[in-house]
């Protein structure tokens, strides 16, 4: 159990570190583009590049935003209910929230695939989608296999 | 005793343009009109404004059935439709209901497979692309540096006439002109009012030798199209032949309003003569001889597709 | 089961959902996806759901949104936000209330260069309050303050929720900072002028603290230009066309990691820590945006938006009432829902009749903005409350007293902007002359 522990906070970790990695290419590249335009040679494609690169830092983001439950909920009512009850919703919400990202992970795939049989690319630089919907993909895997490692330390009483 | 009228067949149309739009609001005729010629067995509801499917998802959405109909961009998908991107060539087209009437006339002879997933109602398209521009563009030489806001295929137009393409989204296009982060940006006229840019450029070049246009598609899902009764299906054959006229209309309507805007504000249009307009046509000719090449790759009629559009476009003038 | 039915219905078990402890996110999706299906077909549904993430997580207007957050935590993590805390405190300290004063005064200069309402009620909570705490400073002033002082961040340039609506409407996002600095500084006054009051009526909220000398005071004050440098660089480029507004979060997150940089006390650790925050943040703001996609589609498929906005615009009232009640919608709605997915969902469908009545639209913005500061501050959905008590570990009933003064501050701020609209179009007519 601890294996899948800590293999998906070190998977989480991974694809936070190339969460980064993007978001600062994404900063530099503006900032080139920012300059260069001034020069009269802008950066063709900075623009559907930044929303490539964007989606890669927060698709890639999401597991370990989720790991820190960094996402905004509601906890008040369920502080005033006791210990088992609590566990009971905590559990629950995370199989929901797990059953919601294993559902995504699916149809991105799914989508990842159609976008590559149809040939789709972006406007200017003629990039391919599917590489960035399959690793939101492999986010929404992840994401869903965090949310079960939640509900699961839960369950042994460790709170997460 | 009378039968209980039998329950309506409901369709849902998904449309990007806002609810006050022209083209909406075309679009929503065409609905009534449907339902009014079907006395009322097919009920179509319209959602403006993106609320069901969003432009570049509009197309996937109905081969998805998220919206039964849908009208949208081709180009908004750029890749899908390989063969079809002949009509967003800069062809030097004139008009917007030449436009539409072509591109109509193109699926019609070449049925492309690459609509396979839906069936299409009718094809539209806008007036012809213009420069419009802070500082007034008379020659080809006055295009050389200028950084000009456009997106796909028109970046290509831009970068062939000798200017820099920027891209942006169409809303933070108006402050840009204002502010000089660009120096023009290609479109119809229409964006002139509909966008109001004629408040921030001060020329418009109608550089027909180099014209493009934007295709538009209005599709239904396959599964869907096919289910509906074979009469149905015949009065709304009828009612998108009529559309294809109106819409083409429409969209030159549109472009001579927002003509009249930057007219009315002191802007001012330039007329390319016979021979400039040949040096602008000669210039974007590598992107249609690109697209012959790029099509003979993968085993399309390109060529045969251009000498179409060619030929219909001279017998239309 | 008709369609408006069937959307009810999944409202109603979101508001279930809401309290069991679920990421608001997640439910909307989940009540979208299960919804549409329902109505369409489970494969459509599907295919809605991963297109509305693919698609708000790849949308330009949307991914330069951590570049903004960004911005505010190199800033944070490079001791700005402290030492511009320092700088206000040196001359308000000494009166009462004067460091719940120099609070505002920090945070309206801080937020100058952070785009994140929740950042900087975080920041402040951490910065401020323990330095309250050592003046005796009562709870409720301390928590309710660094709670509100986080709000201004929804108007003050560059604001996260301004861009998400400028998106939404395809309106002009400098022209929409612009509308919305006039009332940000207005409203920075009235919280200051109500800590004054507060602190006057009952003295024991905010005792006095040390007068600092002037030479204390000099010595504080390169901080503050050291912001307004970056704020000039961003704002000047901006008006001058050298960049657009979505490319000043990148071009202010450069400047302000070369300052910091340059003035040491960032380093690679803060660096590292910046960015991995901001992502956070901005993970957290999208996945919002994708929940309330999902949901939003769902709810437009049942037709309920255009029968509301119908039912709003063929009111027998003058439209200032009926943006009256727009507004009182999207208080009641973020006040359940999180205030931004509320935005999200609610502007498609409200912004065509606003318009069409003949409103400004930036003037609307700068309205809802206000709106929305009022919602992410009062009960039951408070995202700045929450922030602060996970902060500093007091109760949610002590920082919601402390909050309700400012949010009556707010309120007149309101009710100023119906009266008197300049207040919002005035800066970006005479700046940005045009629409
Ligand atoms: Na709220
Ligand atoms: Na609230």
């Amino acid at each position: 159990m601890s294996r899948v522990f800590s293999t998906a906070r070190s998977a989480a970790k991974a694809l936070h570190a190339i969460a980064g990695a993007s978001l600062v290419f994404v900063m530099l590249l503006t900032i080139m583009d920012v300059v260069l335009r001034g020069f009269g040679k802008p950066i063709p494609g900075t623009y559907e590049l930044v929303g490539y690169a964007g989606g890669i830092a927060i698709g890639l983001a999401m597991p370990m935003t989720s790991w820190r439950r960094a996402h905004v909920y509601v906890d008040a009512f369920v502080l005033r209910l006791p210990a088992a009850a609590r566990l009971v919703l905590h559990v629950a919400t995370r199989l929901l929230g797990a059953g919601l990202f294993a559902v995504l992970a699916w149809n991105l795939v799914l989508l990842g695939l159609d976008l590559r049989r149809s040939g789709e690319v972006s406007p200017t630089l003629e990039l391919e989608f599917y590489p960035v919907v399959f690793g939101l993909a492999a986010a929404a895997v992840l994401q869903a296999i965090v949310l079960l490692c939640q509900a699961a330390a839960a369950q042994r009483g460790e709170n997460e | 005793c009378t039968a209980a009228p039998a329950k309506p067949i409901e369709l849902t149309y998904s449309i990007f343009f806002p609810a006050t739009h022209k083209n909406t609001l075309l679009a929503q005729e065409w609905a009534k009109e449907i339902e009014k010629r079907t006395d009322g067995r097919v009920k179509i509801t319209v959602f403006p404004g993106g609320t069901l499917t969003k432009a570049e998802v509009c197309y996937d959405g109905v081969e998805k059935g998220i919206s039964d109909i849908g009208m949208s961009v081709l180009g908004y998908t750029r890749g899908k439709f390989p063969l079809t991107e002949a009509l967003d060539l800069p062809l030097g087209i004139r008009t917007g209901a030449a436009a539409t009437a072509l591109a109509n006339a193109y699926y019609r002879k070449f049925a492309p497979k690459e609509f396979g997933g839906v069936a299409i109602m009718y094809l539209h398209a806008h007036g012809p692309g213009f420069l419009h521009t802070k500082k007034p563009v008379r020659t080809l030489e006055d295009v050389k540096g200028l950084k000009i806001r456009c997106t796909g295929l028109s970046a290509k137009i831009a970068a062939a006439l000798g200017g820099t393409p920027v891209a942006m989204p169409m809303g933070e296009t108006y402050d840009a002109l204002s502010r000089g982060v660009v120096d023009g940006s290609m479109a119809p006229q229409e964006s002139l009012e509909g966008w109001r840019w004629g408040e921030v450029v001060t020329s418009s070049t109608q550089c027909y030798g180099a014209a493009y246009t934007t295709t538009f598609f209005v599709a239904m899902n396959r599964d869907r199209w096919l289910s509906l009764p074979k009469d149905v299906q015949g009065i709304i054959e009828k009612v998108n032949e009529e559309w294809v006229r109106k819409t083409g209309e429409a969209w030159d309507a549109m472009d001579r309003s927002g003509r009249d805007f930057a007219a009315a504000r002191g802007n001012g249009l330039v007329a390319l003569s016979p021979e400039e307009n040949a040096r602008w046509a000669a210039a974007v000719q590598p992107i249609l001889d690109e697209y012959a090449a790029k099509m003979q790759a993968k085993g399309l009629p390109g060529a045969e597709v251009l000498a179409f559009c060619r030929e219909c476009l001279k017998t239309q003038k | 089961m008709s369609s408006p039915l069937i959307g009810i219905l999944g409202l109603a078990v979101l508001l279930l959902m809401f309290p069991l402890g679920i990421e608001l996110a997640f439910a909307m999706a989940i009540v979208g996806f299960v919804g549409f299906s329902l109505l369409v077909s489970f494969p459509a549904g599907m295919s809605m759901v991963a297109k509305s993430f693919f698609d708000t997580f790849t949308s330009y207007g949307f991914t330069v949104i951590p570049l903004f957050v960004l911005m505010g935590q190199i800033a944070f993590n490079a001791g700005i936000a402290r030492r511009l805390y320092v700088a206000a405190y040196r001359f308000l300290g000494h009166i009462p209330g004067g460091l719940a004063m120099a609070t505002v005064a920090g945070a309206t200069v801080f937020k100058a260069i952070c785009g994140s309402s929740p950042a900087t009620a975080a920041t402040f909570a951490s910065v401020a309050v323990p330095e309250m705490d050592r003046y005796r400073y009562d709870r409720r002033l301390s928590a309710g303050i660094v709670a509100t002082v986080g709000t201004l961040g929804i108007l003050m340039p560059p604001s996260v929720t301004l861009i998400v609506f400028g998106v939404i409407t395809q309106k002009s996002i400098g022209r929409l900072f612009l509308a919305g600095l006039v009332p940000a500084l207005i409203i920075a006054a009235s919280f200051i002028a109500v800590i004054a009051i507060w602190c006057a009526r009952n003295p024991a909220l905010g005792p006095k603290g040390e007068r600092s000398t002037w030479k204390q005071r000099a010595a504080s004050l390169p901080e503050c230009l050291y912001v307004g440098a970056v704020f000039l660089l961003v704002i000047g480029g901006l008006m001058k066309g050298f960049f657009t507004p979505t490319e000043a979060g990148s071009v202010g997150t450069a400047a302000v990691l070369v300052l910091s940089l340059a003035r040491g006390g960032l380093g690679l650790k803060g660096f590292v820590r910046s960015v991995s925050e901001s992502l956070r943040t901005a993970c957290m703001v999208l996945m919002l945006i994708a929940g309330s996609t999902v949901l939003g589609t769902f709810l437009a498929r049942t037709t309920i938006p255009m029968i509301a906005a119908d039912w709003v615009t063929s009111l027998p009232l003058p439209p200032w009432a009926i943006m009256a009640l727009i507004c009182l919608i999207y208080l009641i709605g973020g006040s359940f829902v999180d205030d931004l997915a509320f935005m999200v969902l609610a502007t498609p469908i409200f912004f065509p009749a606003v318009e069409s009545m003949g409103f400004d639209p930036y003037w609307f913005g700068a309205v809802i903005g206000v709106t929305v500061m009022i919602g992410v501050v009062i009960p039951p959905v408070a995202i700045n409350v929450f922030v602060v008590r996970s902060i500093t570990k007091e109760s949610l009933g002590t920082i919601y007293r402390g909050v309700l003064p400012f949010t009556i501050a707010l309120l007149v701020m309101g009710v100023l902007l119906f009266v008197f609209p300049q207040i919002a179009t005035y800066l970006p007519d005479l700046l940005m002359p045009g629409r």
